[in-house]
């Protein structure tokens, strides 16, 4: 699994977060500039059992990589 | 200073709505009235709630960002993955007690804070009404929640109290965050 940071980051693409164990998804949409002094605002979707989670995160806290696994 | 949702509803989202008002004033002028007016009029009921919807979504991911920067970067995906799991607001109606549910996540009584201003009592009340003509407009219901024909004029004052009731949101969380985090959330 290649990662790169970015500052680029677009919908569909699946990326690592950051400051956890390792957990991946893909960026389903980004909601605007919702974050402190109005970072923009990214929403991905964790595969995880028993159903998929969203959360919403920063693109400080993103770091784009070539597939999920 | 307002939150980016404020603002996105302020001059966004209710500069579109006011784009559908007159729509609708314009065609409920025409005699005899065109079946398009009913239309329109369902339409400006559907998208009012959506838009308000989508503020109040988007205001609640704001507070979540703002508590999840005060916390050192480990921390950081917890709150955000907890503030944001089952949130009612993602897969329900803007009602009142969705509202609640979701903003009282942040440790406040939002009936309390509500009741300092005795206005916001009546605009809890017009979202009820906005939400049943939501659901009679979207689930094509036989009869109107109150018994007769959808009004413009309700629909209208259903706006301003939704935007009113933004503005009061807004106030509220900036003051109960800043109490939280010692600094302005935005």
């Amino acid at each position: 699994m290649l990662a790169q940071k970015t500052s680029e980051i677009k919908r569909g693409d699946h990326v690592k977060i950051l400051h956890t164990a390792g957990v991946v998804g893909r960026v389903v949409a980004l909601l605007g500039p919702l974050g402190p002094k109005g970072a923009q605002v990214y929403r991905v979707l964790i595969q995880r059992k028993p159903k998929p989670a969203y959360v919403e995160v920063l693109g400080d806290q993103l770091e784009t990589v070539s597939s999920v696994p | 200073m307002p939150s980016n949702a404020l603002l996105d509803w302020q001059n966004n989202r209710m500069r579109r709505l006011t784009e559908v008002d007159a729509q609708c004033g314009s065609t409920s002028s025409i005699v005899p009235l065109p079946d398009l007016a009913d239309e329109n009029l369902r339409g400006f009921v559907v998208l009012l709630s959506a838009h308000f919807q989508g503020f109040c979504r988007g205001f609640h991911s704001e507070c979540i960002q703002a508590v999840a920067a005060g916390v050192p970067a480990p921390l950081r995906f917890v709150v955000q993955r907890q503030c944001l799991a089952a949130r009612e607001i993602d897969k329900g109606n803007p009602r009142y007690d969705t509202l609640k549910a979701d903003f009282e996540r942040f440790g406040l009584d939002l009936n309390a804070a509500l009741a300092a201003n005795p206005v916001n009592a009546l605009r809890i009340t017009h979202l009820d009404h906005l939400n049943s003509a939501r659901n009679y407009v979207a689930h094509h219901k036989a009869a109107t929640p109150s018994g007769g024909p959808l009004a413009l004029a309700d629909v209208r004052t259903w706006q301003s109290s939704c935007n009113e009731f933004a503005g009061e949101q807004d106030d509220i969380m900036y003051n109960h965050l800043r109490g939280l985090l010692g600094v302005a959330p935005w």
